[in-house]
């Protein structure tokens, strides 16, 4: 089993904006999500900051296919802090 | 009580604690002199703080126009409001010039000129003739300098053979009669933990910025180069100078670049009024960042703060063309949106002026050598130890830092510990056997943290630090607020002792790295704040509404703070108004004015 806690561990970046992106879907949606969802957000830790800062908080379309759904997820917040 | 812990020893000539850019342009230099050396570090290298770092970095390449290292060190000078080291600013603007080309060289792509030379763009406080004209001096790759950077060094590291331990969480100095003989880290992954040996340690740990209910760094700045160095009960300097930028979004304190002031952005109070007319009737808006905190601090306490709680101030940018928001401030909208819950094109963003950058730190000499005063003397090494990056105080920075003076800093005092290394330590050196009891302090600090029982849960006490260090020591400083502020965190502190923690185990505990972290914010609040209760003038970002001059007669010294104990203790060092060498003259203080 892949450790929540390791998980929120990996939610630390580089910038303010992705940890607090990353560690709300993860407190809010992550264990409701299914085992495929859940893959894909441990993928998606595996990305370099730059490419999640661009994906998640400029709303640029990612190269990488099959994330749309979750980004938007995560993407889907206003006034969090 | 160690034979519950398993742990492993290491033995390397050198150890670099922290992989953002200061971390690791120190590690990739140490190893392409061949010395065995181990970067330690809480997250994977390109994650680290550095990638926020997007502006640019300094030097007098003049690419694009005249420019001269002098001219720099005038800037970087008159920046740090005469509170900076002379000798190590000389350093670090002359050095600049072979730090940058040796970056270009490890393969960091920045943006060029058409005729192929590296793109220079201006930033505030550069100029050229000593003021006189405005200097191109800002490299920069895109708008991801700092990842740039990161990638680069550590691509580079990997190649010279550097050994890499991450997501471990180095707990304290392994220290014997004054010398520093290496770190006790834990790992993560598996719980175990290391005892790591080694000729020097370089601690590259970054700034504490999360201390400060708002501020602009990322989780994981919580200063821990800097606690450990408190408690091996040596001395921490010019911590109460603390940069904010006068944009954070009220909360969350992701940055509003102030990009959007220059395009016709504004500030209001809860009367609706654009307060900063009557603060910088001429800039207005557009003021330094210092002048603008400020102002809006003031607004804030008078009484006419925005919001249910009347403690944040509204930035406008309703009012300008959706066109001209998008092409010109992308990420803006799309910020705010997230951030702070707010459109743009219909409403204001709620703004707080926001914890930056630390300008104080671990003292070293222009080497990277950590210094402290003993016996007397203000300049005595503490061998074995170095410091660089946000986490040390060399001081190039003084009481105030410039923009692009950052990445620079990282970059060429990384580059002077590997070769002040180089010259200390012969690789494959024999070690000194550690005493049995080396880490004994060390491991029952740990575990007794490890297994607090208290009343308390780690994010309240969190909590109360950050709001009381921006109710108390934030940009409105006077005596009665500082030293309200000062029992505050001193009892806050002593709150910790009631601590409880859920997760006791040594695995992925999230629960417990955040609790040695709090630890760790704690004694630097505590001390941050304490000194600038000390220091009855106002110079850089330590300004003090009841001693609004800078005074050179009585404050133009270094603040030196311990803290053994729980009580602070506080002395001086004499700031360096002299050159390194005789291709400049030092430039005596005068009255900063832009």
């Amino acid at each position: 089993m892949r450790s929540f806690e390791k998980l929120k561990w990996r939610c630390r970046r580089g910038v303010v904006e992705l940890d607090i992106l990353l560690l709300h879907y993860l407190e809010t949606h992550y264990l409701l999500a299914d085992e495929d969802e859940q893959n894909r957000f441990a993928d998606l830790l595996e990305w370099e900051d730059d490419e999640l800062l661009a994906v998640l908080v400029g709303g640029k379309k990612s190269v990488v296919s099959g994330f749309a759904a979750l980004v938007g997820k995560i993407r889907n917040v206003t006034g969090i802090s | 009580m160690t034979a519950s812990y398993k742990i492993i020893e290491h033995a390397y000539d050198v150890l670099v604690v922290g992989a953002g850019g200061a971390g690791l342009r120190a590690t990739l230099g140490m190893a392409e002199k061949n010395l065995k050396t181990a970067c330690i570090t809480k997250v994977f290298p390109t994650r680290s703080h550095t990638v926020a770092a997007q502006g640019g970095i300094s030097a007098a390449l003049g690419n694009m126009g005249e420019d001269d290292w002098r001219f720099h060190m005038y800037d970087t000078v008159k920046g740090s409001d005469w509170l900076g080291d002379q000798d190590a600013i000389e350093y670090m603007c002359r050095e600049a010039i072979p730090a940058i080309i040796e970056l270009e060289h490890y393969g960091v792509p920045f943006s060029r000129t058409p005729e192929g030379k590296i793109y220079q763009r201006a930033f505030g406080g550069m100029s050229t003739h000593y003021g006189k004209g405005r200097a191109q001096r800002t490299c920069a790759a895109a708008d991801k300098t700092g990842h740039a950077i990161l990638h680069t060094l550590y691509q580079q590291s990997l190649k010279h053979n550097a050994e890499f331990f991450v997501e471990f969480i180095v707990l304290d100095l392994i220290m014997e009669d004054g010398v520093c003989r290496g770190v006790l880290a834990w790992s993560l992954d598996d719980g175990s933990l290391h005892l790591f040996k080694a000729h020097m340690t370089v601690l590259a740990t970054g700034g504490y910025g999360r201390s400060y209910f708002s501020c602009t760094s990322a989780h994981t700045v919580t200063g821990d180069g800097n606690a450990m160095v408190l408690r091996a009960g040596l001395a921490l300097q010019d911590m109460e100078f603390v940069q904010f930028h006068p944009t954070g979004i009220y909360g969350s304190g992701c940055l509003i670049t102030e990009g959007v002031r220059g395009e016709g952005g504004y500030l209001t109070n809860a009367e609706g009024e654009r307060f900063m007319e009557r603060y910088a009737p001429s800039a207005r808006d557009l003021a330094s960042r210092d002048i603008v905190s400020r102002a809006m601090t003031i607004e804030i306490n008078e009484g006419r703060g925005v919001g249910r709680l009347k403690d944040h101030i509204y930035l406008h940018i309703e009012h300008l063309d959706p066109a001209i928001i998008h092409e010109r401030l992308p990420g803006i909208a799309e910020t705010s949106r997230i951030f702070a819950g707010v459109d743009v094109t219909k409403e204001p963003i709620p703004v707080l002026p926001t914890v930056h950058y630390n300008m104080g730190g671990i003292p070293t000499n222009y080497n990277t050598e950590v210094v402290t005063l003993k016996d007397g003397n203000p300049d005595h090494v503490v061998p074995g130890l170095m410091a660089i990056g946000e986490a040390a105080c060399v001081s190039v920075h003084g009481a105030n830092r410039l923009g692009s003076n950052s990445l620079l800093d990282i970059i060429v005092f990384g580059r002077a510990a590997a070769i002040r290394c180089a010259q200390l330590i012969k690789p494959g050196d024999a070690h000194k056997p550690l005493r049995k009891d080396a880490a004994d302090r060390a491991i029952a600090r740990f575990d007794k943290i490890r297994h607090a029982q208290g009343g308390r849960p780690t994010a309240e006490i969190r909590l109360d630090m950050q709001k009381t260090m921006q109710a108390k020591a934030a940009v409105f400083r006077t005596q009665s607020t500082l030293d309200e502020g000062i029992k505050a965190m001193a009892e806050i502190r002593a709150s910790f002792a009631d601590v409880s923690l859920k997760d006791r185990s040594l695995i992925w505990n999230t629960d417990l790295v955040e609790t040695l972290e709090l630890d760790n914010l704690l004694s630097q609040a505590l001390v941050t704040i304490s000194a600038a209760g000390n220091r009855k003038e106002s110079r850089g970002g330590h300004a003090r509404e009841d001693y609004p001059n800078r005074d050179d007669a009585n404050w133009l010294k270094h603040t030196l703070t311990w803290l053994p104990g729980n009580q602070v203790k506080i002395d001086y060092r004499p700031v360096h108004l002299f050159t390194l060498t005789d291709e400049v003259e030092a430039f005596p203080p005068k009255e900063r004015i832009y």
